[in-house]
């Protein structure tokens, strides 16, 4: 008997090692970017069981791997706080709110492009789903476990919930354009958000009521409700797709007015122009480096809008929305020095610890401390020098890549009945308007309506 | 009590025809007594009675075993020396359900709220009611070993309730076993309307469930005391998965990849109902995942195709380098194409040896035919079984495990006193090379099969009886019907064809039979559109393999002739 | 006083329409660039000055003087010959979502007389965020079916298309693929086999009847203008610009070429590496990129794009770097930065958006490069350009001082410090 239960201690055991896998790792001698406290010449990091332990000089670890990163450059793993990576599934299309819907649903933990954003020293993303409706579904923060098959695996556990929500072109071109439903317009899209919050408040107090015992039987169940009430709770963080200043302006009055804070502007391409009005509420930014002009709400737009947020006092990443992109976010952070001179310190806060504090995650990852996750990208050359090249990078203390180890074909899926994997002919987000995954999923639904 | 329980068996399964007018177009049976003589008996996995007999009576088995007297009122079925096994249980197919096609869609204006039958919500749907106790199904899935069917719906997310029904090939009412067996459920989405998307579904199936457990609080309370309380009125998908949240049923999920094993392991979980995975087709990667879970699961058996043997390329040292570099058929570099082939030959190799990997680890498993051809069921499991799987569990995944998860194990699974005379009488061990089936009993009725030698295509001596109703399968469209061929006189040939999509009838062209193939064209004239196809088929004792061809392309073919020699 | 504060109010209005996103004229005079770093791309990197005069590079040298020229201090300074951009939609596409600003794509399979110089838009507001990263010339070049049009290189300065015109032109074709077009192709390998053939087909036909019009006497016949466009083509006064990625695709076109005996480019050339060795043997200049792409198959290295331009250099084939973008070709010395970390260098890679586009264009005479004679295209950076950290100064397209203003930087000028600021 007592046999049989320590079995099953050990199968949970090895799942929940297979899932989470922690690793302990010893960097020797790089030139460590800290982010918080400096650069760090020389310098160690010591890796336990997926945490950052110790940082200083000649650290030994007994029988730890060893990675020598003299001449190299040791910074925090990078974080995307806008991809599509790992999604089986990116909109749901169907309905101007869809808040029960959860990316994490359809997590693919054998995305190739996964291994790609760990080339490019990414070791976390903010898995979103699309922006064809007001109020989306809700995101998914992924770490880069490459390797590991269990969706439960790629989850970065306990980090705070959050949703898509997106404003102008997208929404008003999938209901109002195609689907002939409110919204057509940006007063349209207002109204959308006051209805569901509404919604999720009138929802909260029946929930009361019966929690109260005034009523003999719960609410009918209403996943959506739940969550917009979850959102006026303060439990998920908004990340909202935008472009133009006045539809930035119209979300924080609306939050505003409902008691919701914690909101981040995704694309955000003209926030550079409510950049005040965003610092004051204390809004986020994710920006692209320099994408603009592919569609007419982002015609009016600046590569220095990074730099003007930043320098304006709001929180401000770089992201990437893109399985290329997300290859070299070191680069894409470097174009603020061109466009707006941004120190390396600030440039590089644009991928590590500014997209943390986005994501809800500051106090776990985006900088080098003792005590933080074991996420680690090392570069040969200064990783904003267009000659980095990343090395090696570290997942919890696990070497996901590494520029020696790899190989052509590390897809970790293989269909047994397929010898070469189809060739793509490459398409750019300008030729298309739409071609960034941000639309995926949404094709397929307008194509099939428009059919019938 | 096991004594009472035979009898009411055999009470169930006598004909009423008492008071009923006599019907001379049937032949009325001689017995219903059969006694299956000197055979092989394997009664239950891992359970084998040497050169034993068996008598049923009504349909059930009422004896089994050594030195049985031979009764003077039964048919003996003359098996001498073959191989008896309990029929085949189909633990979830869509038997005799037809595939809905080109179905037209409702239009909807709020594509985020459509109407649950349009979302393809209908828990409460019966799979019993859109049996078709006629289709050929039945018939084909005997022939394969199979006396019990699990159908379920077709649908999307949750087409409703499986029924499961014997393949006796009588009438309707006859062949119902069990009638809401289980939950049908799978993370097929609504193309155009809520949900589009498998989230879309993770999250309509999550509120379906909540909803449920809800309206249970509610009704219990009405129930209890409705003075003053609003009267319980809830959606029939919603009441209909009522018994779902009280563990008072099971859903089979189907999830074909290892991705959805994941998926629709996490709902569980989540909302901890009981569990049967199904259509599992990559299973490998999850064993860990199931057994920790303890889960039953049925696999899909659709195996990939074996990789072929490089074929050794052939020298051109002669030629010229540039013609070399020009001519080459390679997409790749060698190194890499050397690693993408072994990489299949891998990939291969996990599907072929999951089923052993899931017998070692000790988790429950059975087969399920959603998508997966019954006809390879032979050829398939002896590639498994040569990979490792025990004939013993395979036996089993076929017999006892999915008669006791269909809470039919006191009457179905095994070959003892008692059960149905569901039996498979092979020629070998059944899942032997070259083992063929001589008779399948089902409910007692005796089914018999020609065996022919297997002829030797290169040597064109035999010609086939090509002569018969056949049902084909266009499987890169998804297309199936039946070919109806007779013979006009020496050598003419006339040839109908029919499609499950509609009620058209086509007749074949210039049909000519070149040994024991046959070429015919067809005219598909469609809205003033039309187009030409041509078909060679290839015989080979009761199945066709060939091609169809349109200017558009081609695609394989293939059929099975329905009634091979009873 | 009513006439003074007319005079402020015009002095605002003026004030504001400075901010109206239009950015300065350019100036035309002669400039000395004093003590520079003279990176010329052919001979070396010298440190001395460069004398711009009527347009050209007039002098480069030691303590050189001119009257009358405007002096740059060049201290600490570099001077890179602008570069060039093999290919891109520049000026033919103003919002790519908005299908009445895209001119790249006409209808039709065979549309080889569509001459992209017509619909460049010299006004695109792309042009100024382009040139300020130190690219003054570009291909611009339809897109689309078999035969999308002609391409033209193009200075990123001037009013009209002619002032604009870099003296190079490029029929484009397509060559039929049997790649997958994007995610949403579901098309089966037997169906895109089956378009490739058709696709060849037309190919083959449309090539015979070019054939036939270009060997009779055009005079006495109906003009075709279709057909004519191909006439230089099939006479080998002018390389035909085809499209091609795929390993089985690039060695197609190969046997195609060979088979007509005329002169090509490959573009694109994603699988390239695999075949470099024919690329260099057939002596078939490329124009490749974007560096920065995915890789075309699920099992391709991580960094097959990075490398690609390297590897094919590395194995004898001419190679020239392009973006293949429209509003951002301003990434193009990122692109072969990429091109130069991953393998290539940074001397070669500095070549593949120089000079070697400029050989491939047969404008080498001209531009590419800063010798004595050559167009001053020419930009001052206080550092390497590749490097996104480096500061361009000035910016020279044909000898004109282009002021460094586009809108992006007009925006930012406007905005960094918003005037009025957040209101109660």
């Amino acid at each position: 008997m007592k046999n049989i239960f320590l079995l099953f201690i050990l199968v949970a055991c090895s799942l929940t090692l297979a899932a989470q896998e922690m690793g302990d790792i010893l960097i020797k001698n790089g030139t460590v970017l800290t982010i918080t406290d400096g650069i760090k010449e020389n310098t160690d990091i010591l890796i336990k069981n997926g945490k950052i332990t110790q940082i200083g000089e000649n650290l030994s670890a007994g029988n730890t791997k060893v990675i020598d990163a003299e001449g190299k450059y040791v910074m925090p793993g990078i974080i995307d706080a806008h991809s599509h990576i790992a999604l089986d599934v990116v909109n749901e299309a169907t309905s101007p709110v869809t808040a029960e819907v959860w990316v994490g649903d359809g997590l693919n933990p054998y995305d190739v492009g996964v291994y790609r954003a760990l080339a490019g020293g990414v070791t976390i993303s903010h898995a979103m789903h699309g922006s064809a409706n007001a109020v989306g579904g809700q995101c998914e923060t992924i770490k880069h476990r490459y390797g590991v098959i269990d969706p439960e695996g790629m989850r970065m556990k306990d980090a705070p919930r959050t949703i898509k929500f997106a404003l102008g072109e997208n929404p008003m071109r999938v209901h109002g354009e195609r689907n002939n439903i409110a919204p057509a317009t940006r007063m349209g899209i207002e109204q959308i958000f006051r209805n569901a919050f509404e919604e999720g408040k009138a929802y909260m107090n029946a929930q009361k009521t019966y929690a109260s015992g005034q009523s003999d039987f719960p609410p009918l169940y209403n996943l959506r409700s739940e969550v917009m009430a979850d959102i006026l709770k303060g439990d998920i963080i908004i990340h909202c797709h935008s472009y133009r200043a006045d539809e930035i302006y119209m979300l924080l009055k609306v939050l505003e007015d409902y008691g919701v804070k914690k909101i981040c502007f995704q694309h955000v391409n003209e926030g550079f122009k409510v950049a005040p009005e965003l610092a004051a509420y204390g809004a986020h930014a994710s920006v692209f480096s320099d994408w603009w002009a592919y569609k007419f709400e982002v015609y009016y737009s600046t590569a220095y809008n990074a730099a003007i947020l930043a320098e304006n006092g709001v929180v401000t990443s770089i992201n990437s929305d893109s399985g290329e992109l997300i290859r070299h976010l070191y680069h894409e952070a470097a174009k603020t020095q061109r466009y707006g001179g941004l120190s390396d310190n600030d440039a590089l806060k644009l991928i590590t610890i500014n997209p943390a504090i986005q994501l809800g995650i500051n106090d776990r990852v985006g900088s080098i401390e003792v005590g933080k996750e074991g996420d680690i990208a090392i570069f040969e050359n200064h990783p904003l020098s267009i000659y980095a090249i990343p090395q090696q990078t570290i997942v919890d203390g696990v070497v996901r890549f590494d520029i020696n180890e790899d190989q052509p074909d590390m897809r970790l899926d293989v269909d047994p009945d397929e010898t070469i994997p189809a060739f793509y002919e490459a398409e750019t987000h300008s030729h298309h308007g739409e071609g960034d995954r941000c639309m995926q999923d949404v094709y397929e639904f307008l194509n099939h309506n428009h059919k019938h | 009590m096991k004594k009472l329980s035979l009898h009411l068996l055999l009470f169930l399964f006598t004909p009423f025809i008492c008071f009923s007018q006599v019907d001379y177009d049937k032949i009325i049976k001689a017995t219903d007594k059969v006694f299956v003589k000197d055979v092989i008996i394997h009664t239950k996995p891992g359970s084998v009675i040497e050169y034993g007999s068996i008598l049923i009576e009504g349909g059930i088995i009422t004896q089994v075993g050594k030195n049985l007297r031979e009764p003077s009122d039964a048919y003996i079925l003359k098996a001498d020396s073959l191989h008896v096994y309990p029929a085949f249980i189909d633990a979830l197919s869509h038997t005799t359900i037809k595939k809905k096609e080109n179905e037209e869609r409702p239009k909807v204006k709020f594509k985020g709220s459509p109407p649950d039958d349009v979302a393809g919500i209908t828990p409460g749907k019966s799979a019993f009611d859109a049996i078709d106790a006629e289709s050929a199904d039945i018939a084909t899935m005997r022939g394969l070993g199979f006396g019990i069917s699990n159908v379920a719906p077709r649908g999307r997310m949750l087409p409703g309730q499986t029924a499961v029904i014997s393949l006796s090939g009588k009438t309707k009412n006859e062949i119902l076993l069990k009638e809401n067996v289980a939950l049908y459920s799978q993370l097929r989405t609504s193309p155009g309307v809520f949900p589009a998307t498998m989230i879309g579904v993770l999250s309509k199936f999550k509120e379906l469930y909540k909803q449920a457990e809800g309206a249970k609080i509610h009704f219990d309370k009405y129930a209890s005391s409705p003075v003053g309380m609003q009267r319980p009125s809830y959606s029939e998908a919603i009441s209909s998965m009522i018994p779902l949240t009280q563990k008072q049923q099971t859903v089979y999920f189907k999830a074909e990849s290892a991705k959805d094993v994941h998926r629709v392991l996490a709902l569980k979980k989540e909302l901890d109902f009981n569990l049967v995975l199904t259509d599992v087709k990559q299973v490998y990667p999850v064993i860990d995942h199931i057994k920790a879970a303890n889960i039953p699961v049925m696999v899909s058996l659709d195996l990939p195709k074996k990789p072929e043997e490089d074929k050794k390329e052939e020298e051109g040292e002669g030629e010229g380098e540039e013609k070399e570099e020009m001519e080459k058929e390679e997409e790749l570099t060698d190194e890499e194409m050397e690693m993408l082939k072994k990489r299949k030959a891998d990939a291969y190799k996990d599907y072929v040896t999951q089923l052993a990997k899931l017998e070692a680890a000790g988790v429950q498993f059975g087969f399920s035919w959603i998508e997966a051809k019954p006809k390879k069921l032979q050829e398939n499991m002896i590639t498994l079984i040569e990979e490792g799987l025990s004939e013993e569990a395979a036996i089993r995944g076929l017999t006892t495990v999915p008669a006791e998860l269909l809470g039919i194990s006191n009457i179905a699974g095994t070959a003892e006193r008692g059960k149905l005379a569901n039996l498979i009488l092979s020629t070998k061990p059944i899942f032997e090379k070259d083992s063929k089936i001589k008779f399948m009993l089902v409910d007692g009725e005796v089914f018999e099969y020609e065996i022919k030698k297997k002829k030797n295509k290169s040597t064109s001596g035999e010609e086939v009886d090509i002569v018969g109703t056949y049902i084909y399968e266009i499987s890169q469209f998804d297309a199936s019907g039946t070919f109806t061929i007779a013979k006009e006189d020496e050598e003419t040939y006339t040839l109908l064809m029919t499609s499950d999509d509609d009620d058209d009838t086509l007749e074949g062209t210039n049909v000519i039979r070149n040994g024991n193939a046959l070429e015919f064209d067809l005219k598909i004239t469609d809205d003033g559109f039309s187009m030409d196809v041509s078909v060679n088929l290839d015989f080979s004792e009761d199945d066709f393999e060939g091609n169809v061809s349109t200017d558009f392309g081609a695609a394989p073919i293939e059929g099975t002739k329905t009634n091979p020699k009873q | 006083m009513k006439k003074i504060t007319l005079i402020i109010a015009l002095a605002l209005l003026f004030c504001v329409s400075s901010y109206s996103q239009q950015v300065k004229k350019s100036t035309y005079n002669d400039v000395l660039l004093k003590n520079a770093t003279i990176v010329t791309v052919t001979n070396g990197t010298i440190t001395g000055d460069l004398l711009i005069k009527d347009g050209v590079i007039a002098k480069i040298g030691k303590s050189l003087s001119a009257a009358g020229a405007t002096f740059i201090d060049c201290t600490d300074k570099f001077v890179y010959p602008g570069f060039i951009d093999g290919g891109t939609q520049l000026g033919l596409i103003e919002i790519s979502s908005v299908s009445l600003t895209q001119d790249a794509d006409e209808l039709g399979d065979y549309t080889p007389h569509m001459q992209a110089l017509t619909a460049v838009n010299p006004n695109s507001v792309s042009i100024p965020v382009t040139r300020v990263n130190g690219v003054t010339t570009v291909f611009s070049k339809p897109t689309g079916d078999l035969f999308p049009g002609t391409g033209a290189l193009i200075n990123l300065h001037g009013y009209t298309p002619d002032q604009m015109y870099a003296g190079a032109k490029g029929v484009l074709m397509n060559f039929p693929s049997t790649g997958k077009r994007g995610r949403w192709d579901r098309r089966s390998e037997e169906e895109i086999k089956k378009d490739g053939e058709k696709a060849m087909k037309k190919l083959k036909d449309f090539w015979s009847q070019a054939k036939i019009y270009a060997g009779i006497n055009q005079t006495g016949g109906k003009y075709n203008p279709q057909l004519a466009a191909m006439v230089p083509v099939i006479k080998g006064e002018s390389p035909l610009m085809i499209e091609v990625n795929k390993k089985a695709d690039i060695l197609s076109a190969l046997k195609w070429v060979n088979e007509n005996d005329i002169k090509v480019v490959f573009t694109g050339v994603s699988d390239g590496w695999r075949v470099a060795d024919s690329l260099a043997k057939y002596e078939i200049p490329v124009i490749t990129g974007p560096v920065l792409q995915v890789p075309s198959r699920g099992s391709d290295k991580y960094d097959t794009a990075y490398t690609n331009a390297g590897k094919m250099h590395k194995a004898g084939v001419q190679v020239a770097i392009r973006t293949n973008e429209t509003e951002n070709v301003r990434n193009l010395p990122f692109n072969a930065g990429f091109a130069a970390a991953y393998g290539m260098g940074v001397e070669e890679a500095l070549k593949a958006i120089t000079i070697v586009p400029a050989q491939i264009f047969g404008v080498d005479d001209q531009l590419g490069s800063l010798e004595e004679g050559k167009v001053a295209n020419l930009f001052v950076s206080d550092g390497d350009p590749f490097e996104p950290k480096t500061t361009i100064d000035y910016l020279f397209i044909e000898g004109w001082n282009v002021p460094m203003e586009s809108r992006h930087t007009l925006l930012y000028d406007e905005f960094l410090e918003r005037d009025p600021g957040i209101k109660e």
